[in-house]
């Protein structure tokens, strides 16, 4: 298939999410919520053009008329879609009905009720199924399915004033109790002991990398370096950063319910694209536009709604973990565990603070006991150059890597 | 439209969502979408727990009432459950926009309306990127329970929002402004509101060096006013946070002093903006909740649940992102009150300080943080250089402790792009504002 005989392609986009979650209070379940939520995009190219349109539910003659009707718009759209490429990729685990998995999060509560009385856990435990298609007349047609766990409860001491305390926050791919037992065990058992913080004009730090990737993703945005506006703007080819630092454009099986192609139907060999390597800035991610500006072919990172015209806002961005666990890479050193950072920032020149709202000191890999609220600082070049260590090999808490780097730290 | 089960409370809520968003990139149409989206969700209650269902196939309603009914146990008397007795049973047609509604606007007039502002880009100099967006929202909910509600009412929103990156003095720099209205009309003729802010940030950006870290007093513009009320106190005013905790009901105990006696901050769905809601999403008419009135703990915000759970009433705060979730407690607009000192006279006596004109967003729980946007530093009494800061940070109620003035014009906002976020529900609309305020003892860095 190749489209029609006047070159005009139709495209189809839907998103399905099947979702089941329980809602926690006081430790026990108050409600449960289904949501079966299909949405549907149709997008016709033609003549340099694409008209665009979508519905919930499922898509019907009418939204393919209005999307043709669309092309009326004259929204420019210069680029060839994708075609002639056919994959299905399933990463769901083991199938899970509704009410065993209510029946699982009753008995996960009961056992944390049960091994830590003095907590109260709130918030939320989703099962969610998402399935994503983008199919077009040019031959394309990908499918990409996913199922999660997540568990995403907030804890609080019963004397505590504060809001909550701390949090057990874990995804995988199928409901695992007893890596959140686990896990809630070392977090609790630690939390219930005061510590010291290690001392130095900067310390070892272990963070999930997400606290301080964002400035990352928006300097590594492919129209702001061609247009100038970012920080890497003509600073491709260089090193960067530490010669251990390497980050890819991640669409592979790492991450939950990200389809490993992108709005414009792009695939990469392994599902990732390598975007700084051994501390050198290779290239920025791109969808077609981007791409078409820097000169080089997209990197798949096209983003938007299933009605909307593709665009480029951010991407999934993982670091390259090392050979090394957290414990090898923490050398013996105390350091300070960052399990709760809220509210933090870059300055446009890269320099970073945050509050953080739950510390803990930690030896070897183990949590040794919290310390008091404290501030952290840093600086893009720094933090990803000479204060980078590495990202772990294991997943030592709540199913993550650790991110290891050194950090300024002051009081309050 | 639906029969509800016996012995149960339930209520539905249909959703009906006109809206439009046309993106103008670097002065180039990328997108010029205009949908009505239709959705329900469904709620039923046993006494226990609550049971939830959402729902784009509006043909199969009844079906989904069932459904849930048949995972709930029946309960006889559930309409004194003190939850369900709170429920209020208004009834009618609220409707306020239906003459006005954004759907009545063609797409050539929103289109001609964001053309008269792009000159106010193309003519500054430094702009290496910007995005102009147009965007509308004409919400219709239709509520019915089985305590008998049955009402109709709508929210809207209008708006035009310019984002662009400036070539700073070491650093690309972002910045915007907004433009937010209830109806189209109000929108054509603000382009120096537009053009007074790129002005501002273009001086900010090219000039503004590092500030030391330390301990500072802060004068927070209204705009960064209003969202440290959100965070830092709002936040904890929704009462989902205490209700069941009898720690947390002993440490916010009405009556309680919370901040100095000159400080109000109050909530209410009825001011018209982001945060209008004549309803809220279980029915409950919208209406002022004093937070803190003269520095003591006066209220918070509840949802029926909350409220039963509590022993007070609910205050029109149960709120929902969209049909496809369940109302929670969340603020609507929520604002400082005013004070007694003028503008000027909290400068007069800052020796060395920063003002903190405007923001990149905020969080708050014990502590808040402000990233600001643009700071300057006050020097004897005058608004000086202009200074880079990453965040501001405090613990809650002691800044609350710290604020030595506050002045006497109240100003109200609505962000067009973004919202409040609480849990997994984000964007939510929500108003926010107040007067100048001066608060000692931030931490900056």
């Amino acid at each position: 298939m190749s489209g029609d005989a006047t070159g005009t392609v139709r495209e189809s986009i839907r998103l399905s999410v099947r979702e089941t979650a329980v809602s926690v209070s006081l430790g026990r379940i108050d409600s449960v919520r289904t949501r079966r939520i299909v949405r549907s995009g149709c997008r016709v190219y033609a003549d340099g053009c694409l008209g665009v349109a979508g519905t919930l539910g499922e898509a019907t003659a009418a939204t393919w008329a209005e999307a043709e009707a669309n092309l009326a718009l004259r929204i420019p759209y210069p680029y060839a879609p994708g075609r002639d490429l056919a994959r299905a990729r399933d990463l769901r685990g083991p199938a899970l009905a509704d009410d065993a998995f209510v029946r699982a999060c009753e008995g996960l509560l009961e056992a944390l009720r049960r091994s830590h009385p003095e907590y109260l856990f709130s918030n939320r435990i989703a099962l969610t199924e998402t399935e994503t298609t983008l199919a077009n007349d040019a031959g394309l047609d990908l499918v990409n399915r996913d199922r999660s766990v997540v568990v995403a409860l907030i804890i609080k001491h019963r004397d505590s004033v504060h809001i909550f305390d701390a949090g057990l926050f874990r995804q995988d791919r199928a409901f695992d109790a007893e890596a959140l037992l686990a896990d809630a065990r070392e977090l609790l058992d630690a939390f219930g002991r005061k510590a010291v913080r290690p001392v130095g004009e900067k310390v070892l730090a272990v963070l999930q990398a997400d606290l301080v990737l964002g400035k990352l993703e928006e300097s590594l945005n492919g129209e702001s370096v061609a247009k100038g506006a970012s920080l890497f703007c003509g600073r491709m080819g260089e090193r960067l950063f530490s010669p251990a630092f390497s980050l890819v454009q991640d669409r592979t099986d790492e991450a939950y319910h990200v389809p490993f192609f992108d709005m414009e139907g792009v695939v990469n060999p392994g599902d990732r694209v390598p975007l700084i390597e051994n501390g050198v800035l290779l290239r920025p991610y791109s969808d077609r536009k981007a791409a078409a500006l820097l000169g080089e072919p997209s990197t798949g990172a096209a983003s938007g709604a299933y009605d909307e015209t593709p665009g480029l806002s951010g991407t999934n961005l993982s670091i390259v973990p090392g050979t090394r666990t957290l414990a090898e890479l923490l050398g013996g050193e105390p350091a300070l565990a960052v399990l709760v950072a809220s509210g933090g920032d870059f300055t446009p020149r890269g320099d970073f603070a945050s509050p953080v709202q739950l510390a803990m000191r930690i030896e070897d890999g183990r949590l040794q006991g919290r310390l008091p609220d404290c501030s952290v600082r840093g600086n893009l070049f720094e933090l990803f150059g000479d204060d980078f260590v590495g990202l772990s090999s294991d997943r030592p808490f709540m199913g993550e890597r650790a991110l290891v780097v050194r950090l300024a730290v002051s009081d309050g | 439209m639906v029969r509800f089960p016996k012995d149960l409370y339930a209520d539905v809520r249909v959703e009906t969502v006109f809206s439009t968003k046309i993106l103008l990139d670097d002065f180039l149409l990328k997108q010029n979408k205009t949908k009505t989206d239709t959705g329900a969700l469904v709620r039923v209650f046993d006494g226990t727990r609550w049971y939830y269902g959402a729902t784009t196939d509006l043909a199969r309603l009844q079906e989904m009432v069932d459904g849930l009914a048949r995972m709930a146990t029946p309960a006889q008397g559930i309409d004194a459950h003190p939850a369900v007795a709170r429920m209020e049973a208004n009834r009618g047609d609220f409707r306020r926009y239906a003459d006005d509604s954004v759907a009545r606007v063609s797409n050539a007039d929103k289109l001609a309306l964001m053309e008269s502002y792009v000159p106010v880009l193309r003519e500054a100099e430094g702009i290496l990127k910007s995005r102009l967006y147009y965007l509308d929202r004409h919400t219709e909910k239709r509520f019915l329970s089985s305590r008998g509600a049955d009402l109709v009412f709508d929210i809207q929103q209008a708006s035009l929002s310019a984002r662009y990156t400036l070539q700073g003095r070491d650093a690309p720099f972002q910045g915007g402004e907004d433009v937010f209205e209830t109806v189209f009309g109000r929108l054509p003729g603000r382009q120096e509101k537009v053009r007074g802010t790129l002005r501002k940030d273009l001086d900010y950006c090219r000039n503004a060096l590092p500030v030391p870290p330390g301990t500072y007093t802060c004068i927070l513009s209204p705009l960064v006013t209003g969202v440290f009320a959100h965070e830092s106190f709002g936040h904890k005013s929704e009462a989902d946070f205490m209700a069941g905790d009898e720690t947390m009901a002993r440490e916010w105990a009405i009556g309680r002093r919370v901040g100095v006696p000159e400080l109000n901050i109050l909530d209410s769905g009825a001011i018209e903006g982001a945060g209008y809601v004549p309803f809220d999403d279980e029915g409950t008419r919208a209406r002022e909740t004093w937070l803190i009135r003269g520095g003591l703990l006066s209220g918070r915000l509840h949802s029926a649940a909350t409220a039963a759970q509590l022993g007070e009433e609910p205050t029109g705060n149960a709120r929902a992102v969209t049909f496809e979730y369940e109302p929670i407690v969340r603020m609507t607009t929520t604002y400082v009150g005013a004070g007694t000192r003028s503008r000027d006279s909290l400068f007069a006596d800052v020796a060395d300080g920063l003002y903190i004109d405007g923001l990149n967003h905020g969080s708050g729980m014990t502590t808040f943080t402000l990233a600001p946007r643009r700071a300057y530093r006050i020097r004897n009494g005058q608004v000086a250089e202009p200074v880079s800061v990453s965040v501001i940070t405090g613990n809650v109620m002691k800044t609350l402790e710290e604020i030595d003035g506050i002045s006497d014009e109240v100003e109200l906002f609505s962000f067009a792009l973004g919202g409040c976020g609480k849990m997994e529900q984000h964007p939510l609309p929500v108003g926010f504002g107040g007067p100048t305020i001066r608060v000692r003892g931030m931490q900056v860095q």
